[in-house]
């Protein structure tokens, strides 16, 4: 069961043919069944039930290990927020981070240990399956190499104990993930001595120039990275650098580009080493004519790269992620490091020590050979944790069947992965939100992990059974192991002062403030040397194989929300693709959804076509991550796995996954395939949704006064009225007063702001029902780099469900809050806008005027409220809304499988069917900061409150807060030289602002087509 | 105008008395079929009411579709009823006499049709008694400036005034029908005739209310089609928010209804062998009007499309373009040949008077009239002024298809029962046309 089901039973519909229509439509009014309120009977004495807790822990969904905050109310996680503590994030988070909680609550976990017999699990007792895992352990009996223990690159106190208990059993530990900078650390090792992955800190470099590095998406640390590439390119005072993206496949990151230029793949470090010679960095052999030719790219933009670099320093540079890492890749980035050190990046903006640990990952040769020796069968006992090598590289290597040889497989798995179905055993561990532990992305911070909730199924930590295993054996081992939990481990390594420890709990650990910028660190050495890469395979097109921006190595896949969230570069949902130039395309004949057959000589996929405006012609691209043959019903059976369908090719020099390594024949198989495609014709049709300001025209004199903020009139103002007749010759009629001004009074809403101000004849009507807060958000659109971060936080927040592909089909998403991408055609190419698109709470709002019952209305503080107990549900609204974005309830949504549905927002409701539900600016983070401030006998202040959306936005491109208090940032933001309203001529009012976009790339500013004869 | 068809009063009593004992089994068997239909689209409604709006193919941006569609297209039929009954009453146009109790039937059936779709299209229709306005102890209150809240009221006074009129002007024949049935249907006219007794008091207050009813229908002719072109023409979307509106809704009404008139009459004179009462005279007149308001339409069309070029407003002008050019421009080509240029035919006399011929046209125009409505809607919500939501994915289901087959099940079951029941044709009216001297050539006979 793929799809939220809202069908209806053929029994169902029997009956309901028998019914008679009366009957039938009473049941239609019946209330869903009510679920317990509260999560427990017997709450803990610190638990105030209405009152949210928070725990400082870490994200545990990649190994960059931001810190993190996680909300609990009565006793169960709902929500995770950044730590700003953190040097790592800074209180920013991720998509993936955000969506950690459906990891927690999958209704496709292992619930407790399993036993397989006869091909089939069954439940066995904790003691019991315990009691096996020892006996196989004692079976074993210490021999050199008889366990095989399979790993994820860990750091910190896990990934020791993990290395004392091998040492103490004699087991050999693999530690394999895919993607794990094997060639980056490689040739860190060789030109830094270091064999970490650098820092990056873009705000250092006056000139960014990245070879296929998706550093805002997929790359390293992409929090970290936003952060300091936003400082250097969102143009804040006037001063922006320089960002190129030399890739063969417009990324995320290169949406965010001044300039993109296409590459032949696999030449990244011919052209690092050209730019090198003609910058003076000394080497031969790497004329620009040669490197034009090879890299396919005109030498006169090499020639302009050049005095470019040459003019910018320093400038950093960027090699290529997984997608261009071919049998060359260390020396690629050997050259880019080289390249890096002739412009002075080293040291200021590549800070090579101490570097992301990624933890030691035996790379891909590595893995292969600790494959071999498992089929070789000396191997009794195979131990998996936290890595699913049947998945990655269960083509490449034959695991599976190697992994038969073993007598016994224990998966401690928390979910029913592909490796764990090969196992005879799963100890299932907890999800890294129940867990103990600490990360140490970088030496020196040491983040830690506490349990957020009691476990959510019958799970144990693998530590504390590993940790009894070792007891258990007796002898040394148990020795190696005397604390009676992973806790008490924990704290031991810590200092062993458990009130330490708890005061360091609190704030997420030992955190510097700003990441440890260690010096240049040495090496060196000479001009590196490179091969091209070895590409096998016939066919027109190579094979570009790239991080899922959700999915990433794959374990994303089982969470509906980032399935349901369009990517943010294809805008495609649900689905697996291929991306193709249009150019290949027109060739191919096919556009989106049209299927293509994909033979890459040792197997063919087929896979639907979207289209990539900036693309090589002669490269195909794919995400990885899609293709589970186990993983749980939401994972299950979409699209191909693209680690199976590479060949195993290896970088030479790290033994790293040569993920570059096959050219593939395309052929168009006529067949068509219903892709979720979201984004209409992805133009803005001369609309001006998307604005952009020339880079030059920053900071200078406005060509007009800065547009009115939110409303035309002065701030303070209630805005519930409709404006006054403001500098904009605002319509007398629109100052008339309306119904609404006394519903509201006679509703009794807001009745402590009515008795302050005793209600006064009509004279001048904005002199009652006058608000003291006027709510209002800015969006600079020269921050946001399109992640999707806040649409994650946004459904996690506030309870919105997922639809499922056939209705997103129909355009029935439910997100209150979508990422809008426009490409638009400017000197020298496309350049990319993204525009983050939510209910404009219009002070004008089009949509109030139509509600016939009043389901929507304005609230004195300039919110327009949804009601949805009003709402019947005519979807007028909806229709009148220019911006669309309501979201209607064409059904009961269902998608809360337990326990998905434990992560409910107990702050709001879910929505029933037949009601129409938009952004609420987080009302109920509003009323909770409100509440607070009362209990405090204090005013709001600025920043108090935070929408979910703005709060983990990694580039904090949203602003939000109140434009009745001229001080806030929001009113500064909104009085900007930048600001604009979308539709502005339709006179919606929005309170909204955006920031239009820099750029580089247009000299003046695009007409707004319909504004002029407003302002007239 | 006195017109000598060779007609007597008996004749006409038998000939129009007689349809509802003329019906046969053929009348069983299509009512039996119709009913089976209705059944088909109750069952579809209560699919939708259980399971949700979901299980129609409503693809945003289009938050309304069919049944919108429907309901604006009753409602266009609904108004030819009344134009005929009540306005050319009052011009004194003689040919309607023959038609206009068929036409207020379709009236009234077809705003009953209208006013389903208003609450089929509701998310939460339970709650549709939300849109009325009534004192409550909850504090609620609807929005009147909704246009909404105005197509309730529109449509419920459009209602009760055409449905008194129907009645009241049946009130004659009734009687006469009374006084020659026996057993059930004598006890029903009976109870309907309200006591009529064709005494000259009788007649005077008949003709007093009669054309009071006429006077105060003939305004809501104009304002009820207004109202709901507002609904349309007060919002902002483009290919919506538009001036003409208004008289172009009404306009598109009398063409689409005079053409179901011409539709449901065509077969019933030919089955009961009325071709003595509806001539060749009443098509042409017929045709005439379907022919001027379909140039009224096409005109409409035409300016819309002017203007939306000649403001320069570039949502307008995108709007138009796709509308005509755009992924569903497939449903604007249907409209423009059925409403635009097949009407065109109708400038020949013999068109208009050869049945078949005519017949079929008022089929096209049908046909037309319903995708007009579905343009309207559907594609200028696929054009909004957002490119980023564009989407022309909207495929009916069979939920949908079932309920509009079901709503025409609905009205078709109550004109067949109005066929078999009541006076389809107004006795007092014909019986008014016909010429004094054979009146007496009559009485001499006598």
């Amino acid at each position: 069961m793929n799809e939220p089901h809202h069908g209806i039973s053929r029994r169902d519909f029997l009956k309901l043919v028998g019914a008679t229509a009366g009957a039938a439509s009473l049941t239609g009014c019946l209330p869903p069944k009510a679920d317990r309120l509260i999560a427990y009977v017997n709450p803990p004495n610190d638990d105030i039930v209405g009152l949210s807790t928070w725990y400082a822990s870490t994200c545990g969904e990649c190994p960059a290990g931001c810190g993190i905050h996680v909300r609990t109310r009565e006793g169960r996680a709902l929500k995770v927020e950044g730590n700003p503590a953190h040097p790592v994030n800074k209180g920013t988070l991720c998509v993936r981070g955000q969506a950690s909680l459906q990891g927690l609550y999958n209704p496709d976990r292992v619930p407790g240990p399993k036993w397989k017999r006869g091909g089939r699990w069954l439940d066995v007792k904790w003691d019991d399956a315990i009691w096996m895992f020892h006996e196989k352990l004692a079976a074993v009996g210490g021999a050199a190499g008889a366990i095989q223990f399979w790993t994820g690159g860990e750091t910190g106190t896990w990934n020791a104990l993990l290395d004392e208990w091998c040492g103490a059993h004699g087991a050999e530990r693999v530690a394999y993930e895919p993607f794990d900078y094997a060639p980056v650390r490689e040739a860190a090792k060789r030109a830094f001595g270091t064999g970490t992955v650098p820092i990056v800190d873009p705000s250092k470099a006056k000139y960014l120039l990245s070879l296929g590095a998706d550093f805002l998406d997929t790359w390293g640390s992409p929090l970290a990275q936003a952060r300091g590439y936003d400082a250097f390119h969102s143009a804040r005072g006037g001063v922006m650098g320089k960002h190129v993206q030399v890739e063969p496949r417009l990324s995320l990151t290169g949406h965010s580009a001044d300039e993109w230029i296409g590459i032949r793949p696999g030449t990244e470090g011919v052209l690092a080493l050209g730019l090198a010679q003609a910058l003076g960095g000394g080497g031969s052999g790497y004329e620009l004519a040669r490197v034009a030719q090879d890299c396919d790219i005109p030498a006169d933009t090499l020639a302009r790269l050049v005095k470019e670099l040459q003019d910018n320093r320093p400038a950093l540079v960027l090699g290529p992620g997984a997608g261009g890492s071919g049998t060359n890749a260390t020396e690629t980035w050997a050259a880019v490091f080289y390249l890096n050190r002739v412009l002075g990046a080293v040291g200021t903006s590549l800070l090579p020590s101490p570097g992301y640990d990624m933890g030691n990952t035996v790379s891909f040769r590595g893995a292969r050979q600790a494959v071999q020796r498992l089929q070789s069968g000396t191997v009794k006992l195979l131990l998996v944790h936290n890595t699913n090598p049947a998945y990655w590289i269960g083509n490449a290597t034959g695991f599976a069947q190697a992994a038969s040889k073993a007598e016994f497989k224990v998966s401690f798995s928390p979910y029913y992965d592909e490796t764990a179905a090969l196992c005879d055993l799963i100890l299932p561990d907890h999800h890294a939100l129940e867990s103990w532990g600490d990360a140490e992305p970088v030496k020196g911070v040491r983040g830690l992990r506490q349990p957020a909730m009691r476990p959510v199924f019958q799970t144990r930590q693998t530590a504390d059974v590993l940790m009894g295993a070792a007891k258990a054996s007796g002898g040394t081992a148990a020795a190696q192991f005397p604390d009676a939990t992973f806790r008490d481990y924990l704290i031991r390594r810590w200092g062993g002062n458990a009130d330490q420890f708890n005061a360091l709990l609190t704030k997420g650990g030992d955190l510097p403030a700003e990441l440890p910028a260690g010096g240049g660190a040495g090496g060196g050495g000479g001009v590196p040397a490179i091969a091209p890469p070895a590409i096998a395979g016939q066919g027109d097109f190579t094979l570009y194989a790239y991080p899922h921006p959700y999915h990433a190595d794959g374990a994303g896949a089982n969470k509906p929300w980032l399935l349901e969230m369009p990517d943010p570069v294809t805008k495609v949902a649900w689905d697996h693709w291929c991306e193709l130039s249009p150019d290949a395309a027109k060739k191919l004949n096919v556009d989106y959804g049209d299927v293509l057959s994909i033979d890459s000589g040792n197997g063919k996929v087929e896979l639907p076509v979207a289209i990539n405006p900036l693309m090589r012609p002669d490269v195909i691209a794919i995400p990885t991550g899609y293709g589970h043959g186990e993983y749980g019903r939401y994972a299950q059976g979409r699209g191909v796995n693209l680690f199976d369908f590479l060949p195993a090719a290896e970088d030479q020099a790290s033994g790293g996954r040569a993920f570059l390594s096959t050219r593939v024949r395309v052929a168009n198989t006529g067949k068509t395939w219903t892709l979720v495609h979201t984004g209409g014709p992805g133009r803005q049709m001369d609309r001006a949704v998307a604005r952009a300001i020339p880079l030059a025209l920053v900071g200078a004199a406005p060509a007009k006064p800065a547009e009115p903020v939110g409303e035309p009139t002065p701030a303070g103002t209630d805005m519930a009225h409709g404006p006054a007749a403001g500098p904009e010759g605002t319509p007398p009629f629109l100052t008339m007063p309306t119904f609404r001004d006394r519903t509201s009074q006679l509703n009794g809403l807001h009745e402590k702001e009515l008795a302050k101000d005793a209600w006064q004849p009509p004279t001048g009507y904005n002199q009652y029902n006058r608000a003291h807060h006027r709510w209002g958000m800015a969006i600079d659109l020269s921050s946001c780099t399109g992640c999707s971060s806040c649409v994650t936080a946004c459904y996690a927040e506030n309870n919105i469900a997922w639809v499922g592909k056939q209705n997103m089909v129909r355009g029935r998403e439910m997100a209150w809050l979508r990422i809008e991408r426009y490409y638009e055609d400017v000197d020298g190419g496309t350049e990319a806008r993204f525009v983050p698109m939510m209910c404009q709470h219009c002070g004008n709002a089009p949509c109030e005027t139509v509600c016939p019952v009043y389901a929507t209305y304005h609230n004195p503080e300039g919110l327009n409220v949804q009601v949805y107990n009003r709402c019947v549900g005519t979807r007028y609204c909806s229709n009148n809304c220019p911006y669309k974005v309501r979201a209607f309830n064409w059904f009961d949504y269902d998608c809360w499988v337990s326990p998905l549905d434990w992560q409910l927002n107990p702050d709001i409701t879910t929505r029933s069917k037949g009601v129409m539900e938009k952004c609420t600016f987080c009302l109920q983070r509003i009323r909770e900061q409100k509440d607070i401030a009362r209990d405090e006998s204090r005013d709001l202040r600025d920043g108090d409150i935070t929408p979910a959306c703005a709060q983990g936005c990694p580039t904090q491109a949203i602003t939000f807060g109140d434009l009745a208090d001229p001080n806030s940032r929001v009113t500064k933001a909104a009085q900007d030289q930048r600001s604009y309203h979308v539709f502005r001529d339709l006179n919606t009012l929005p309170s909204v602002t955006y920031l239009k976009k820099v750029s580089r790339r247009i000299q003046k500013e695009t007409a707004v087509p319909a504004e002029a004869e407003v302002e007239a | 105008m006195a017109r000598d068809t060779g007609l007597t009063y008996r004749k006409i009593n038998d000939d129009i008395i007689s349809i509802g004992h003329r019906v046969g089994k053929k009348w069983l068997i299509v009512f039996g079929l119709d009913l089976l239909v209705l059944t088909f689209g109750i069952c579809c409604w209560l699919y939708q009411l259980f399971v949700g709006l979901g299980t129609t193919g409503y693809t945003r941006p289009a938050m309304w579709a069919i049944y919108i569609t429907n309901f604006v297209f009753w409602v266009g039929i609904a108004h030819s009823g009344t134009l005929i009954s009540a306005i050319l009453f009052l011009f004194r146009a003689g040919w309607r006499q023959a038609i206009y109790r068929v036409s207020e039937a379709m009236t009234v059936f077809a705003v009953m049709t209208a006013g389903l779709f208003q609450l089929i299209h509701l998310g939460r229709i339970w709650f549709f008694y939300w849109l009325i306005p009534y004192p409550n102890q909850r504090q609620i209150w609807v929005n009147f400036r909704s246009p909404l809240v105005w197509d309730v009221f529109a449509v419920s006074t459009y209602f009760t005034v055409s449905a008194i009129f129907f009645v009241v002007g049946m009130l004659p024949d009734i009687a006469a029908m009374r006084d020659r049935e026996t057993g059930l249907r004598k006890k029903l006219y009976t109870l309907l005739s309200l006591g009529w007794r064709g005494t000259s008091r009788n007649w005077k207050h008949y003709a007093q209310t009669y054309i009071y009813f006429a006077a105060f229908a003939t305004p809501l002719v104009l304002s009820v089609h207004s109202v709901v072109s507002w609904d349309f023409a007060m919002a902002q979307n483009p290919g919506w928010h538009s001036t003409i509106f208004a008289p172009y809704f009404v306009a598109g009404a009398i063409f689409s209804g005079m053409a179901l008139v011409v539709t449901l009459i065509v077969p019933i004179r030919k089955a009961f062998k009325l071709e003595q009462y509806i001539t060749d005279w009443h098509f042409d007149a017929m045709a005439k009007l379907i022919l001027f308001t379909g140039n009224i339409v096409t005109y409409s069309y035409l300016t819309e499309f002017f203007i939306a070029w000649y403001s320069g407003n570039p949502y307008e002008r995108h709007a138009f373009w796709d509308r005509a050019f755009g992924p569903m421009g497939w449903a604007f080509w249907i409209m423009a040949t059925c409403n635009c240029i097949i009407p065109q035919l109708l400038w020949s006399r013999r068109n208009r008077t050869h049945i078949p011929t005519l017949y079929v046209i008022t089929l096209f125009v049908n046909v037309g009239m319903w995708y007009e409505r579905f343009v309207i809607i559907v594609q200028s919500l696929n054009a909004n002024f957002s490119p980023w939501v564009w989407r022309a994915g909207y495929k009916p289901t069979i939920v949908e298809w079932g309920i509009t087959a079901g709503s025409f099940a609905w009205f078709f079951m109550y004109f067949l029962l109005f066929v078999r029941f009541l006076p389809t044709f107004s006795i007092t009216e014909l019986k008014e046309i016909l010429p004094r001297p054979f009146r007496r050539r009559k009485e001499k006979a006598a």
